[in-house]
């Protein structure tokens, strides 16, 4: 298969010199004008992996869609009800329940409100929604924009990738799965995916001496407090990638084009600023100090790295740990006039006054281990709840959506392992598909640093591994290949050799 | 607001007062009377050691920060352990024996590092002390002690929702100074 759409790249429509994005694609097919030339056997095989992702995620719909709502789907689902109830107030003139608001949607500050600003629209249409429904919505409302998504990499990255993402996370059952969850890592992950063809056609123009587009920026802007609506610890990845976007316009461009870049750059930035803005002001009035996006950070590392006996200056009340602890905070600082914030602060530096580098070293391993080898650990939250649970057969672990998660996401991983640390000679396209998806992985990889993980949150970081390993099976072009991107990639490599290999060594 | 307005409202009530409530048996706290059914969830700390819910004499009148941790009976005695805040155990010990003097308990002394107070138609109370490890003076909390009550102290006057308390088994050895099982 090859990348024949390249004309139709959105971003370079406009681009100041005709032809650049095809140059970039690389594309063998004639230029624009000539879509009814290309090849058709790409197209059928992305038409037929498009329906075998449909298939698959039918199949997924009948086991998630009898299982209860689980652990933090219940928190942003009622988040959700309350916020839909607080609009209809709204509309009709009632009294908006702010208590509830506040106490449903901000809480003790663990979560971000994009899941319940997704799902308020069902109950909105549909006030007594149960879980079966909102799984139903979440299922076809992720199944949709994951193919759209597809579709939009299908006309700037090509149908090679298209084809790529629709096995690599498209194909990984615990993936589809995940589409019908109320958490928000598949979907930040999505939102991720989409920032990809966005990142390069910000390259492509930059590349061809253009500027960055203020409308380029200002979806990525928006793309990039989405994710971090959805995923607070996808922050550092916000950030960086902003920085980033800064540093390559700053090195590729010149006069007048860096002025128009850098105010795109400034655009981006200004999105995620206002946008985000509301939300960091109503989370830092609650808790009396300056809060961005949640209050997590501080119990997340003493939970994961910490004495757990000693997380409440001694072992916490039994029960759920995180509201105890957050109950505990909130005690403290009532009896003490300090800020439960504070108070949390103090927990974390407590509990973690004995832990040693080779310690905490092997604490992100362990974290690592769970964060990215165990994709079919949430296996057990899709089955059926305790109505059924006299029906063992039901109960018992789906050994094949286990076996089958576990090895497609393991070669997946094995694969774009090797196209992050392999910088083959290829055209430009796929270097930057590649350096994009090693830099936003190594940036999703700084959860295991701060918190404790499990087979939840690898969804926020699957659709890059298709990216990665799409850029792999580009084919050699020594001619279309830029030494500066190469030494890019050899230095993310390192990075990553470098980060993993000292981990190891301190924690012995 | 209209009745299509309420109705989800009231749902999402009824679902926040249930998941609170799964979350509050799950979490195997238990008051010592039976009122975990009026439990409203983790709201501020009705102080537990004078008060509706677990009175000493309402004349006693605790100065000190403190978080009531675990319960646990034996015998005839009532055991709330609980962590202190901001001062130093000194202090803090200093600070106990004159609320409890001042709120009509007589000093009885110190017995294997409990003190031990008494009071007319009230009896015999004792709390003892352990200062936090490596707890320095910034530190918000500052020890553990132990306030071993009559077990008749443990029936609030109240039919209100009291702060549930987790019970825990007491310990193998100097559970109470006091009661049957001293």
């Amino acid at each position: 298969m090859t990348d024949t759409d390249s004309e139709r790249v959105p971003g370079a429509a406009s681009a100041p010199s005709s032809g650049t994005a095809a140059d970039h694609e690389g594309s063998a097919t004639p230029p624009s004008g000539t879509r009814w030339r290309r090849p058709l056997l790409p197209l059928i095989v992305v038409g037929t992996l498009a329906l075998v992702n449909l298939g698959l995620r039918v199949v997924m719909a009948h086991k998630a869609l009898p299982a209860p709502l689980a652990g933090d789907e219940v928190a942003y689902t009622t988040g959700a009800r309350v916020l839909a109830d607080a609009v209809r107030a709204l509309l009709q003139g009632g009294e908006v329940p702010t208590d509830e608001l506040q106490a449903r949607l901000v809480g003790n500050g663990w979560f971000m409100p994009g899941m319940p600003l997704l799902i308020a629209p069902l109950f909105l249409l549909d006030p007594t929604a149960g879980d079966f429904t909102v799984r139903f919505y979440l299922g076809v409302l992720s199944t949709t924009v994951f193919l759209a998504v597809v579709a939009v990499v299908a006309r700037t990255l090509g149908l090679r990738t298209a084809a790529v993402l629709l096995v690599v996370p498209g194909l990984i059952p615990m993936w589809a799965l995940f589409g019908f969850s109320a958490w928000g890592d598949v979907w930040a992950g999505l939102v991720i995916l989409a920032t990809v063809p966005l990142l390069v056609v910000m390259w492509r123009r930059l590349d061809s001496d253009g500027a960055v587009r203020l409308r380029d920026a200002a979806l990525l802007g928006l793309a990039l407090v989405v994710v971090l609506y959805l995923r607070s610890s996808t922050l550092p990845l916000v950030v960086a990638v902003l920085v980033l976007l800064v540093v390559v316009v700053l090195l590729r461009t010149r006069g007048r084009a860096l002025a128009r870049s850098l105010a795109a750059c400034a655009v981006a930035a200004a999105v995620v600023v206002a946008l985000l803005a509301p939300w960091s002001a109503i989370m830092s009035r609650t808790f009396g100090e300056r809060v961005t996006t949640t209050t997590t950070m501080s119990l997340s590392v003493a939970y994961a790295f910490g004495d757990r006996d000693e997380l409440c200056f001694g072992p916490c009340v039994e029960g759920n740990i995180w509201t105890n602890m957050a109950r505990y905070a909130r005690t403290v600082g009532e009896q003490t006039g300090e800020n439960p914030l504070e108070v949390r602060r103090q927990m974390r530096d407590y509990a973690m006054r004995d832990v040693t580098p080779s310690g905490y070293a092997a604490g992100v391993l362990d974290n690592f281990s769970r964060y990215a080898f165990s994709p079919a650990s949430y296996d057990h939250v899709f089955r059926p709840g305790a109505t059924r649970a006299q029906d063992p057969p039901e109960l018992a672990p789906d050994t094949l959506n286990i076996a089958v998660t576990l090895w497609t996401y393991l070669v997946a991983l094995g694969v774009a392992a090797v196209a992050v640390v392999a910088a083959r000679r290829v055209r430009t396209d796929a270097q930057v598909m590649v350096i994009v998806a090693s830099l936003l992985l190594a940036l999703l990889m700084s959860q295991p640093f701060v918190h404790v993980s499990s087979g939840r949150y690898w969804p926020v970081f699957a659709p890059l591994l298709g990216i990665a390993i799409a850029g792999l099976l580009a084919p050699a072009d020594l001619a279309r290949s830029s030494t500066t991107l190469r030494r890019t990639q050899v230095a993310l490599a390192v990075g990553w050799v470098v980060v993993v290999g000292a981990l190891f060594l301190v924690a012995g | 607001m209209t009745r299509g307005g309420r109705r989800p409202l009231r749902r999402a009530c009824a679902l926040a007062a249930t998941v609170t409530g799964v979350v509050a048996s799950v979490a195997g706290t238990s008051s010592c009377a039976d009122l975990s059914a009026g439990y409203q969830g983790p709201a501020a700390l009705d102080p537990p050691l004078a008060g509706p819910c677990w009175p000493l004499p309402d004349a006693v009148t605790v100065d000190v920060g403190y978080q009531v941790m675990q319960q646990y009976v034996v015998g005839d005695r009532w055991v709330l352990v609980a962590q202190w805040d901001r001062l130093s155990p000194d202090d803090f010990t200093a600070s106990l024996t004159e609320s409890l003097v001042d709120g009509g308990f007589t000093p009885r002394g110190a017995e294997d590092g409990w003190h031990r107070f008494e009071a007319p138609g009230y009896g015999a109370v004792a709390f003892d002390v352990t200062a936090l490890e490596d707890a320095t003076p910034e530190t918000l909390v500052q020890g553990t002690f132990r306030l071993d009550l009559p077990r008749d102290a443990a029936r609030p006057r109240t039919t209100a929702g009291c702060t549930p308390i987790q019970k825990v088994d007491p310990p193998a050895e100097g559970a109470t100074v006091m009661g049957e099982a001293s």
